[in-house]
């Protein structure tokens, strides 16, 4: 972290031995909670690479349909089906369609639903989370309940059904996800507001007159950041799983639009014969996946760097 | 421990009551009756057909007769299919679902749980990396692009299985090892997660200071333990489940209740639409119930809480 980072500082002094300043005498330097943060994950070699694979496969998608000189949509069945070679980066697929520019296509729906569905699921966990954790009593035994009993519906069968009410396309996908996927993360912001209510400082707080409003967000929930960005890294791959897994089955994003999800069920109707149309739209999904796991593991590791597992 | 017992079966009543309601409003939501066809329905048939249905009655009157209904095991008639009921379908296709997720479970158990094993007690080894590297990716790689890919090289290229369907042992093979390959993963990564906890803990320090040979350290005081949270993460793990054996139903062409549940929700069949997602969630239900006990019983705390 650099210098200009160290005058804003009062939560925590730290004293840092830098490997690097070893035989150079102790130095004594302020930081602050995220710029320990920042520069525990950029030590993280495996966030690191997940993060640049994120960086690139956003841009991929953003500039990709522009660097080639095909439509998404373009048709031509005299160059159906070819492999990877200097005109089509990634291939054709049965209509002659250009894969490099389809993919990137996909990619925009996929991220997009993506992102949006992980916002949409944020806003309300940490709403009804802290809402639940900071009320308490009855108020958060009913809601907990609540969240209890929609437990009990599996999944995918739900997501279906939502989007068989909601209809096809970006905006029912992304909706049809948010519903079923909000629970947990508003479990998770609860515990985490119930732990953080018995520390001191709240009850100081709230001595000095501090209204209930004034304690939630000033106090509660900067402590809740922390656990809501892992979250929100989790979420995200999981998002982009669902959405391919309701389009693979046929149920989500439709023709001419595309995301990873339609691609690979496109692939997987041709699969006797051209394989090579769903490994392709496999691994966008899988290396996306894993790349937002990885992020997600080192921001978990450099906020907390008690769950790191030290050597044993 | 009896009380913890009956109080939550108790709570599992009003749970699975509100499921289904729910179930019930979101099956109401769907826009177009369930008569609703390309050519129109004289005005007089529609309201006799709702009638024959109850569906001319209060949506709580509705709810009140389906649960009673359901509760004597009738979950009506399909829409598509009149000669078959709801429970007929159910019963075809209840033990195929339950076959596959079965043998999916134990393969998944079989090379999971060591590995994951394996990877906390020898953490930061390369048995360790392997193990990681294999349920990450076991993880990141969707269900159905392994079955595609299984189905291209031993199906299509091999010949050593078939394709598709559920008819003999040798149909088996390649859809559970689809669906027990996804579930390893997570299992492996959940085991080594909550050994690497245990690993911490001052009773294993203690064990270790009293002598105690690693051996007996690790089986009495590590494994027990790390196995609770294995455990108690089943009920999640049923959702995954669920997930996963739809797709590789729909991808192996098993006639179980995935494909039975896809396939009546593109040809609009309501009932059996209804009827297969209030199963599902009496078996979350059920499945949450289960774990919540066994939880109880390994773990004393909780029962007190």
């Amino acid at each position: 972290m650099g210098e200009s980072d160290t005058h804003k500082v009062d939560s925590s002094v730290a004293y840092i031995a830098e490997e690097r300043d070893a035989g150079v005498p102790l130095t004594i330097r302020q930081t602050t909670l995220w710029g320990d943060v920042v520069r525990r994950f950029v030590r993280n070699r495996a966030a690191m690479l997940g993060l640049s694979v994120l960086v690139l496969m956003v841009l991929y998608s953003t500039i990709g349909p522009w660097i080639r000189p095909y439509g998404f949509a373009d048709q031509d069945f005299s160059i159906a089906h070819q492999l990877p070679n200097a005109q089509h980066w990634f291939g054709t697929d049965m209509f002659g369609r250009d894969l490099f520019v389809r993919t990137a296509m996909g990619g925009r729906v996929s991220l997009l639903v993506a992102f949006a569905a992980t916002a949409v699921v944020l806003v309300v966990g940490v709403l009804y989370g802290s809402i639940s954790g900071f009320v308490g009593g009855k108020v958060d035994d009913m809601m907990m309940r609540f969240v209890d009993v929609l437990y009990g519906m599996p999944y995918l069968p739900f997501a279906i059904i939502l989007l068989v009410i909601l209809g096809s396309g970006v905006v029912p996908m992304l909706l049809a996800l948010a519903i079923v996927s909000w629970l947990t993360p508003s479990r998770l912001v609860r515990g985490q507001i119930l732990t953080l209510k018995q520390n001191e400082y709240i009850e100081a707080a709230r001595a000095l007159g501090a209204s209930r409003a004034r304690v939630v967000w000033r106090h509660l929930l900067p402590n809740t950041l922390g656990i809501i960005v892992v979250a929100m890294f989790l979420e995200v791959p999981a998002m982009i799983l669902g959405e391919a897994v309701l389009s693979f089955l046929g149920l989500g994003i439709s023709a001419p639009n595309a995301s990873w999800g339609t691609l690979a069920e496109e692939g997987w109707k041709a699969l006797r014969s051209y394989p090579w149309l769903i490994i392709l739209p496999g691994l966008f999904i899988s290396i996306t996946v894993l790349a937002f796991n990885f992020v997600g593991d080192g921001f978990r590791d450099a906020i907390d760097p008690r769950t790191k597992e030290s050597k044993v | 421990m009896v009380k913890f017992i009956v109080r939550r079966i108790l709570w599992s009543i009003p749970v699975l009551l509100l499921v289904i309601l729910f179930t019930f409003l979101l099956m109401k939501a769907i826009p177009g009756g369930p008569f609703t066809q390309e050519k129109s329905i004289p005005a007089e048939i529609l309201a006799n057909m709702h009638a024959k249905y109850g569906l001319d009655k209060p949506w709580y009157e509705q709810y009140a007769r389906y649960v009673w209904h359901a509760f004597q095991g009738d979950l009506g008639v399909s829409m598509t299919q009149k000669s078959r009921t709801v429970m007929d379908i159910i019963g075809s296709a209840f033990p195929v679902s339950m076959h596959l997720g079965v043998q999916a479970f134990l393969l998944a158990i079989l090379i999971g749980l060591p590995a994951g094993i394996i990877a906390g007690l020898k953490h930061n080894t390369w048995m360790d990396y392997n193990a990681i590297f294999y349920s990450t990716i076991g993880w990141a790689v969707p269900v159905f692009i392994t079955g595609p890919i299984l189905i291209y090289f031993f199906a299509l290229k091999l010949k050593w299985f078939p394709t598709s369907r559920w008819e003999g042992p040798e149909y088996w093979v390649l859809p559970t090892i689809t669906l027990g390959i996804s579930l390893s993963a997570y299992f492996a990564r959940l085991t080594r997660g909550s050994i690497l906890e245990t690993l911490q803990q001052d009773f294993v320090r203690t064990a270790e200071a009293k002598g105690l040979p690693r051996r007996l350290v690790v089986r009495r005081h590590i494994l027990r333990n790390s196995l609770i949270p294995v455990v108690t993460q089943a009920g999640p793990l049923l959702g995954f489940v669920i997930t996963g054996s739809f797709l590789t139903e729909y991808i192996f062409a098993i006639p179980g209740l995935g494909r039975h549940y896809i396939q009546s929700v593109s040809n609009r069949d309501y009932s059996v639409v209804m009827g297969l997602a209030v199963l599902l969630s009496a078996v979350v239900v059920v499945a949450n119930l289960v774990v919540d006990i066994l939880y109880g019983y390994l773990d004393p705390r909780i029962r007190y809480e």
